[in-house]
């Protein structure tokens, strides 16, 4: 019976070192599988921070040439300065009064 | 008998007054009836008379003309050099403003560039976001060779119209003072001619309104060389606007290339990451 018992010991033993490693091995694959998870979740993330970042220049540029098609539009008013002279040539012209003759 | 005398003394002295009377207002009424006269040579009359103050009127009033026109041509030739100078200040004000501008923005789009490849992971997205580059910076290149010339276009356009104004506003300003100074001769000379005051007048007037008329003739085709500018101006609007709309397809077209490499780039990845 002792030695039944004995034998039963070093079978459990046995098996519960057997388990033991099993369970290691387990370990040891589930720790690089949860890496690569991780990984992949910071690559997601990156690529949809990379995606906003080109969104984000991509409106930087539109704003900037929107303001700057503005700013070039100003110009414009240049053809304006042409007539500028309109009140003085008037005046030249009513420079004559008829009551006065 | 002495109240006959007196009779008879009385008649004559209301006959005697009458006389008197009458003899006072012959002389008198020619006096009346004529206007004060100046310089009046001996037979000219009344229409002499009128020919004189007309022509006095006639000279100060034409020196008076005279004067108003160069006094008011001091300031519309200022206003022509006012205008070069505005167009000429304003235009490099806006060359500085816009280079300032490019140079900022080009320093800001380096920085979002460098953001997105700071954030690349793999070679594919690191190639095509230097490719986005390329792309992004072709059509701001686009965009400034657009605006370059219309620019180049307006500018020398406005030029021309600067020159082309200042030559119809000088010709029109000189040719009314010439037009002014030969009424005025013309009509000098009429009265020196004795020709009536009424039709020297009449003469001077029509030959001053059609001066006049002449002169807002050659002001409209000088305005008609503002619109031109204007016309101008509109047509560098809808290039500068043209160059905008084409650099945003530019740029869009090249942000959806650059996503779908992104796109590529991360499959790839996975693949690769694969056990």
């Amino acid at each position: 019976m002792t030695r039944n018992w004995k034998s039963w010991l070093a079978s459990a033993s046995v098996l519960l070192l057997v388990g033991a490693g099993c369970a290691g091995y387990d370990d040891q694959s589930a720790t690089p599988e949860k890496s690569k998870n991780d990984k992949t979740e910071v690559e997601t993330t990156k690529d949809s921070s990379l995606d906003a970042s080109v969104d984000a220049g991509l409106e930087a540029a539109f704003g900037e040439v929107d303001a700057s098609t503005k700013e070039e539009l100003k110009e414009n008013s240049d053809a304006e300065i042409i007539t500028n002279d309109s009140a003085e040539l008037n005046a030249y012209g009513k420079a004559y009064d008829q009551n006065e003759l | 008998m002495a109240k006959r005398m007196i009779r008879m003394n009385s008649k004559r002295a209301v006959a005697g007054a009458a006389a008197g009377v009458a003899l006072l207002l012959s002389s008198a009424l020619p006096a009346f009836a004529r206007e004060p006269r100046v310089n009046e040579p001996v037979n000219l009359g009344v229409r002499a008379e009128g020919t004189v103050n007309i022509c006095e009127r006639i000279t100060q009033a034409s020196e008076k003309l005279l004067e108003k026109l160069d006094e008011r041509r001091v300031e519309v030739d200022k206003r022509r050099d006012e205008r070069k100078e505005d167009v000429t200040d304003r235009r490099s004000e806006h060359r500085e403003n816009a280079t300032e501008r490019r140079e900022n923005w080009s320093t800001r789009w380096d920085a979002l560039v460098l953001e997105m490849q700071a954030k690349a992971t793999t070679d594919v997205q690191k190639a095509a976001i230097a490719q986005f580059k390329i792309d992004m910076q072709a059509a701001f290149n686009a965009r400034q060779a657009s605006l370059d010339a219309a620019n180049s276009v307006f500018r020398t356009g406005l030029d021309k119209a600067v020159t082309d104004r200042k030559a119809a506003v000088q010709t029109a300003v000189d040719t009314l003072k010439n037009s002014v100074k030969t009424a005025i001769a013309k009509a000098k000379a009429d009265c020196e001619a004795g020709i009536e005051g009424a039709t020297v007048r009449t003469t001077l007037k029509a030959s001053l309104d059609a001066a006049h008329a002449k002169f807002r003739a050659d002001v409209q085709a000088a305005d008609r060389i503002g619109a031109n500018a204007r016309a101008l101006a509109e047509t560098r609007r809808a290039a500068v606007e043209k160059a905008k709309e084409v650099f945003k397809a530019a740029a869009l077209k090249a942000r959806d290339v650059l996503k779908a490499k992104l796109k590529v780039g991360t499959t790839t990845s996975a693949t690769t990451t694969q056990p």
